[in-house]
């Protein structure tokens, strides 16, 4: 733009300016190289290594000798029922916790909201969001203990009202309810925030008119708080949906068993035993870039969505 | 214009500039100024890199590079050790060796593969070099006898008949596992001690029913299991269970009746004690968790003197047993033989008898070195050492007084450090059942120690550990070890995954009754068509290709 300036001979005042600006920043651009360069290398090269998902990669033999196989093993992948089974189990997983992690900080949010004890509200606040600074290998321990049916804190508990002791972890009907819950009590802190912060953002004229044509507090929340945080709640839930792959590694694989694997292995504990304890990269890369294509388009629609419905915008 | 293009062009140039010389820096410290070993003054240079694990100490202003053990081979054999990089823990280190095998770098001289696949693929890319001919030339008569008598040791490492690594023996049955067993528990119920399964049974059985510990509450087991990894494992072991009904172990390959190697899981013995594990998990012998135990939590019951009996290696006598009798005061553990089943059967698992292949690079020189350097090591086990007398350096493993060594942790200034940590076998090394041999012969002749090896390694870790070790040699003739150590086969890689997903489940889901005894049947089946067939094709045609080799 700047040589059509010059060829014209027009430089109008404003025009001149800007130009001047820019003069005065690009060392800083290039001053952005080095962490571009830096994404390019460690982000984007990497990526080359998704070849190897249409390969029968070797080490020894590297991307560029290994033999190519097309999409054998993807098809591999949707043959066996073992793999249609963890991808089930994925989204059932993550499906599951999508939605309890909306509605629970949501509603505890709301509850929250009404307390006008500041320090009371506020220590619950910090209490609630604690859990999500526990890494899952701790917590793992943690709750085998306390779910154990052999004398863990939850068995005793409802033993008081004559219910049988229950094996949690090992049982198919009980351990995605346990991973759901869990995950809900570790990570509901951080949207309860997300969502006390959008409450204060609500203009208080709007409850003082309700107040005036006699609302209560029940029908100020359906008709004022709630719409007003709609397009907030689509953002977190939009977000969210391209997590719906993630069924949450860590904590399965500090989680699950034997015992449980009908129902709680996913596609991130299956990528881990089949490429790293077994050897199988190219299998488990073309299973991750599987994994990796259906989160890209889900991320991509959950953004549409948001900035359809929410007006709002990422980039 | 042209200035300015010039100028973009500079600060492009610095701003790359700033991050390639960051890479550079870093490459030629680790392979710049490694591969090829240099020869100055008659004393060597050979690169090496190696796990370091946080439990490795030295002393201060000392390293891997400058400690009693390189000092000592600098001085006296010529050979100065150059470690490129450490990596805090195996899985690590492998990734930075497949790194260094894929993206073309150059491999350090002498270098320790523990994992099976990693050191095929190393072969495969000819980067590594065949030893067959330097182990003829250089290697020791001791070191030839020893390779002469474990062959099998070189199997790992063994492709097209050549062989291309040094083996880096385990104790060979330092890990294998014997009962330990609540003695005051026994004396408390007057019974003995188990001499078969049927024994074990009654055992277990008063122990759950009859209070052992009194305190009024049925809240005891007989038996501590790890599951969640495997039935046959390295702690809480349950491999004794399986041994007592035939030649098999689950997860491993061991000769079937014709001579070729079969999958023990699949065998029919395996039923049995799967049956019996069902029946003592019912009467409540087992934890009810016991499916999702791995060994370090499974331990928590026989720490906490919930439970009477574990299967475990003699040097549980420093961990967990020291744990289980420091909780449980009046508490007594001993270490009994492994008992028998019905048809007098008795079977452990095996550990295996490598940890590692010594693997070289290409262009190493100095064969000859390596042997000198690994014979010198080895002539400290044997206790004829012209360099070890007493220890391997004065002041970490030994101190003199009056003339005499003292081994003690409380004479040693700054406490006692073993710097067998710094050979490159990472450990003083071992050759497979001689550190058991001589326990049962300090054990039962009651000499005193003759050098730091002797004293740390066995007379300082007690009496228990001693007699622990004593009836684990005993019973060697029951080992029953996992004879395949080759790379992953083919469909292994393929099918593996699925397989020992549903074996551990079968067999889970018939321990806790939820599946029938059939379900076996049902899991052998499709094992056998769901690839089973295939590998053990495939593992038999790698078996005869190794014992084949020289």
């Amino acid at each position: 733009m700047q040589s059509a300036v010059d060829v014209k001979g027009q430089t109008t005042a404003v025009e001149a300016k800007r130009v001047q600006k820019r003069r005065g920043t690009w060392q800083l651009h290039v001053m952005l190289l080095p962490a571009l360069i830096i994404v390019l290398i460690f982000q984007y090269v990497p990526m080359l290594g998704l070849v190897m998902a249409f390969q029968d990669y070797e080490p020894w033999l590297g991307f560029l000798h290994s033999p190519w196989v097309g999409l054998e093993h993807f098809k591999t992948m949707f043959e066996y029922e073992d793999a249609r089974q963890v991808i089930w189990n994925t989204l059932v997983i993550s499906t599951l916790k999508i939605i309890f992690n909306l509605g629970v900080p949501l509603a505890f949010a709301l509850l929250l909201n009404e307390v006008y004890v500041m320090k009371f509200k506020r220590t619950v606040q910090t209490i609630v969001y604690l859990p999500h600074f526990l890494s899952w290998v701790i917590l793992g321990g943690i709750l085998i203990d306390m779910l154990s049916p052999e004398g863990g804190i939850v068995n005793r508990f409802l033993s008081v009202f004559g219910v049988e002791p229950i094996f949690f972890l090992g049982d198919n009907d009980w351990f995605r309810t346990v991973v759901v819950v869990t995950d809900v009590w570790k990570e509901c802190g951080f949207n309860t925030i997300v969502f006390l912060a959008a409450l204060t953002s609500i203009n208080p004229s709007l409850y003082e008119a309700a107040i005036v044509d006699g609302a209560n507090r029940w029908q100020q929340t359906i008709y004022i708080t709630l719409p007003s945080m709609l397009p907030i709640i689509i953002v977190v839930g939009t977000l969210s949906l391209g997590n719906i792959l993630n069924a949450g590694f860590d904590q399965i694989l500090n989680l699950y068993n034997p015992l449980v694997y009908k129902t709680g292995d996913i596609i991130d504990t299956y990528v881990y035993r089949v490429g790293l304890l077994n050897g199988d990269f190219s299998y488990a890369t073309a299973v991750g870039l599987f994994k990796s294509v259906i989160s890209f388009i889900l991320v991509v629609t959950g953004y549409r969505l948001a900035y359809k419905y929410a007006n709002y915008k990422i980039f | 214009m042209l200035k300015k293009a010039f100028a973009a062009l500079t600060a492009t140039a610095l701003a790359v500039g700033m991050l390639a010389g960051c890479t550079d820096s870093q490459s030629s410290s680790s392979s710049g100024s490694g591969g090829d070993s240099k020869e100055k003054n008659g004393v060597v240079t050979i690169t090496t890199v190696r796990t370091l694990k946080d439990d490795t100490k030295f002393r201060e202003g000392e390293d891997l590079n400058n400690n009693p053990i390189t000092r000592w081979s600098e001085k006296e054999l010529g050979i100065k050790w150059k470690t490129l990089w450490t990596a805090p823990n195996d899985e690590q280190y492998h990734n930075k060796i497949r790194l260094a095998l894929s993206s073309g770098q150059k491999l350090p001289d002498v270098f320790k593969v523990s994992d099976g696949q990693l050191i095929n693929d190393l072969i495969r890319s000819g980067k590594v070099m065949p030893v067959d001919e330097a182990i003829e030339k250089y290697a020791s008569p001791r070191l030839k006898k020893i390779y002469e008598q474990f062959p099998e040791a070189f199997y790992p490492a063994t492709v097209d008949g050549k062989r291309y690594g040094i083996p880096r023996f385990s104790g060979g049955n330092g890990s294998d596992s014997l009962l330990w067993i609540r003695k005051d528990w026994l004396d408390k119920l007057g019974l003995q001690p188990p001499k078969t399964i049927e024994d074990l049974e009654k055992i277990m059985d008063a122990f759950v029913n009859k209070d052992p510990d009194g305190n009024g509450k049925k809240d005891t087991i007989g038996l501590t299991l790890a599951s969640k990894n495997g039935l046959a494992t390295w702690l809480a072991d349950g491999s004794f269970i399986f041994g007592a009904y035939g030649n098999y172990e689950p997860g491993s390959w061991s000769k079937g009746e014709d001579g070729k190697l079969v999958y023990g899981s699949v065998q029919p013995s395996m039923k049995k004690a799967l049956a019996k594990l069902n029946e003592w998990y019912q009467k409540g012998y087992l934890d009810k968790e016991v499916g999702i135990l791995d060994e370090q939590t499974a331990i928590k019951s026989f720490v906490a003197g919930k439970s009477g009996i574990i299967s475990a290696p003699p040097w549980a006598a420093g961990w967990p047993i020291a744990d289980a009798l420091k909780n449980n005061p009046g508490a007594v553990v001993e270490p009994y033989p492994l008992p028998s089943g019905p048809d007098g059967k008795i079977g452990r698992r095996g550990e295996g008898l490598v940890t590692g292949m010594f693997l070289f690079s290409k262009d190493f020189k100095h064969m000859d070195k390596f042997f000198q350097y690994l014979d010198e090591a080895y002539a400290y086990v044997y206790n004829d050492s012209k360099y070890f007398k007493y220890g391997l350096a004065e002041g970490y493993d030994y101190v003199m007084k009056n003339g005499k060594p003292v081994y003690d942790d409380k004479e040693i200034p700054g406490g006692r450090l073993d710097p067998g940590a710094y050979f490159i076998t990472e450990a003083i090394p071992t050759v497979p059942y001689m550190l058991y041999d001589l326990v049962e012969e300090l054990y039962t002749t009651k000499r005193q120690p003759k050098n730091a090896y002797e004293y740390t390694r066995i007379v300082s870790l007690g009496e228990s550990f001693m007699k622990a070790a004593t009836i684990v040699n005993q019973q060697n003739q029951y080992r029953i070890e996992n004879e395949f150590t080759g790379p992953p086969t083919k469909t292994m890689q393929k099918r593996g995954e699925f397989l020992t997903k549903m074996e551990r489940e079968t067999f889970a889901n018939i321990i806790y009754g939820r599946a029938p005894l059939s379900a076996f049947d049902d899991f052998v089946k499709k094992w056998e068509e769901s690839g089973g067939e295939e590998i053990t094709k495939e593992v038999n045609e790698w078996y005869q290709s190794v014992k084949g080799a020289k």
